[in-house]
């Protein structure tokens, strides 16, 4: 409905003519429309800095500098200790699965014939459940009859490998133990072929230069053991004093996290260890933090 | 004032602007897995009535909605190594859960399965039936349960996850009279197929 006002200057008691509806003339069109473009192209601009880049972002070092596998310690199937360090010089898949998951039970045959294909030449394959209970692990072992190592996997190991979200996810380790690729979600296993052969090529210790992943590939954000246990999870805190710590979690209190959690950063990275965007934030404060202390 | 000539007409600049948004969404997207949500199911509880008489029975219905792009388990699901949807409350002193109705699950095939899957995705509702003890006083209570589900995508799963769930009953005297609430819903929860 239209109004029609007193324009300023005019008695009140002036008899009122009609106004027409108020249009905007094109100019002023042309300045809305420019002034959105604007807001979305600022809006887009702060949605990939704050949300999707610290997700997407290649951590990877440059010069195919690729990040060391984190080490651990887990138990098989049968009992005995697993240590990554066992696969020292070898080429190793890691494959990160449950028997609740269809696409991991999809994936899992094409494993057991590149175990086959390639074991004579130093390639390995290390699955690790993680599945609550052992008992249907053994079941599927023995049904799918499995020719690799199954260990039994936690939260913890996920998160030092940067928090596995969804089941599979696969991680590929060259004989120098570094993590080559990296990929979420089911593929076909000969996916990996090329990348293994590549991998096994190259001797023991020896980094390789210009690997080249065979599809699509996620990146690898592993985190290391201070990163894990620090109590901003996410966030490595070892260099600093008690105090520091109690104020640098204070600082992350009062600000609160961009990704729609509704937690300020510190609950967020407590309440939710794989949010990307809380994790990238955090880190930041800290530098920023540490920087102004020099 | 600008150089907008060829834009002269606002439908056409409206046009090229969705296609640079269109674009630019493009372009930043993520490549790969989105990491998350992990919660990819919201609930709510709706009451069938305003209120319940002590010693009588309450239904309520739990509306329920899987992220677009995501399923859950039915709860009877097709194989016994998949993680069925269940709906767990703590039976208090006001209430107690006596009867459960699930929907059928929708069979919906996947890259990763050869044989169609039971599951539910998008809205779906769960009948419950509430047994007011007799002789408890009027008021209101709540009880605290959860809806407990395990999500994939076409590629991936996800770990086993829960919604939290408060079921608040109101006792009103015995004569006070109760009116109907959400009669669609329970409309819809009688048409739906239960197992």
């Amino acid at each position: 409905m239209a109004t029609h006002e007193v324009l300023p200057g005019l008695p009140e008691n002036e008899p009122k003519t009609p106004q027409p509806p108020y249009r905007m003339s094109s100019n002023k069109k042309a300045v809305v429309i420019i002034a959105v473009i604007f807001a979305v192209v600022v809006g887009l601009y702060y949605a990939n800095r704050y949300w999707i880049a610290p997700v997407t972002a290649n951590t990877r070092p440059a010069a195919g500098n690729y990040p060391a596998a984190p080490g651990f310690t887990v138990t098989d199937l049968s009992g005995q200790t697993v240590k990554l360090s066992d696969y020292r010089g070898e080429v190793l898949l890691l494959d990160f699965w449950a028997t609740w998951c269809g696409p991991c039970r999809m994936e899992i045959p094409g494993f057991v014939k590149l175990q086959d294909r390639y074991r004579d030449q130093g390639f390995r394959i290390l699955g690790i459940s993680m599945d609550d209970d052992v008992q249907p692990v053994h079941e599927f072992y023995e049904q799918f009859h499995l020719n690799y190592t199954v260990a039994m996997g936690n939260d913890r190991l996920g998160e030092l490998y940067g928090g596995i979200i969804g089941l599979p996810t696969t991680f590929l380790i060259g004989r120098d133990g570094r993590i080559y690729d990296k990929v979420s979600g089911a593929v076909d296993a000969s996916r990996f072929e090329q990348e293994i052969r590549v991998l096994l090529a190259a001797k023991p210790g020896q980094e390789v230069q210009d690997f080249q992943t065979e599809g699509r590939s996620d990146s690898i954000d592993v985190e290391t053991p201070a990163e894990v246990n620090s109590p901003v999870p996410g966030v490595d805190l070892s260099k600093l004093t008690p105090e520091q710590i109690a104020e640098y979690k204070q600082m992350l209190t009062k600000q609160n996290c961009t990704c729609g959690c509704n937690y300020n950063l510190l609950d967020c990275r407590t309440k939710d260890r794989s949010c990307g965007v809380s994790k990238q934030i955090a880190r930041d404060m800290l530098a920023k933090m540490q920087k102004n202390k020099i | 004032m600008f150089a907008l000539s060829k834009f002269e007409t606002p439908k056409r600049l409206v046009s090229v602007i969705f296609a640079w948004i269109v674009c630019a969404l493009t372009c930043f997207a993520p490549a790969g897995l989105a990491q998350g949500p992990l919660q990819v199911v919201d609930a709510q509880i709706v009451m069938a009535s305003d209120g319940a008489h002590s010693g009588s029975s309450q239904k309520a219905a739990i509306v329920a909605n899987v992220a677009a792009g995501y399923h859950i388990n039915a709860h009877k699901p097709s194989f016994d190594y998949l993680i069925p949807t269940e709906v767990k409350f703590e039976n208090g002193h006001a209430a107690a859960v006596e009867k459960t109705m699930y929907p059928a699950g929708k069979p919906q095939k996947f890259s990763f399965s050869n044989d169609p899957l039971s599951v539910y995705q998008g809205k779906f509702l769960i009948g419950l039936v509430l047994k007011i003890p007799a002789g408890i006083a009027p008021g209101v209570y709540v009880m605290k349960g959860t809806l407990n589900y395990q999500a994939c995508n076409d590629r991936a799963c996800f770990a086993p996850s829960r919604v939290p769930l408060a079921l608040t009953i109101k006792v009103v005297p015995a004569n006070m009279p109760l009116k109907p609430q959400n009669p669609a819903v329970f409309r819809e929860l009688r048409a739906a197929q239960t197992d």
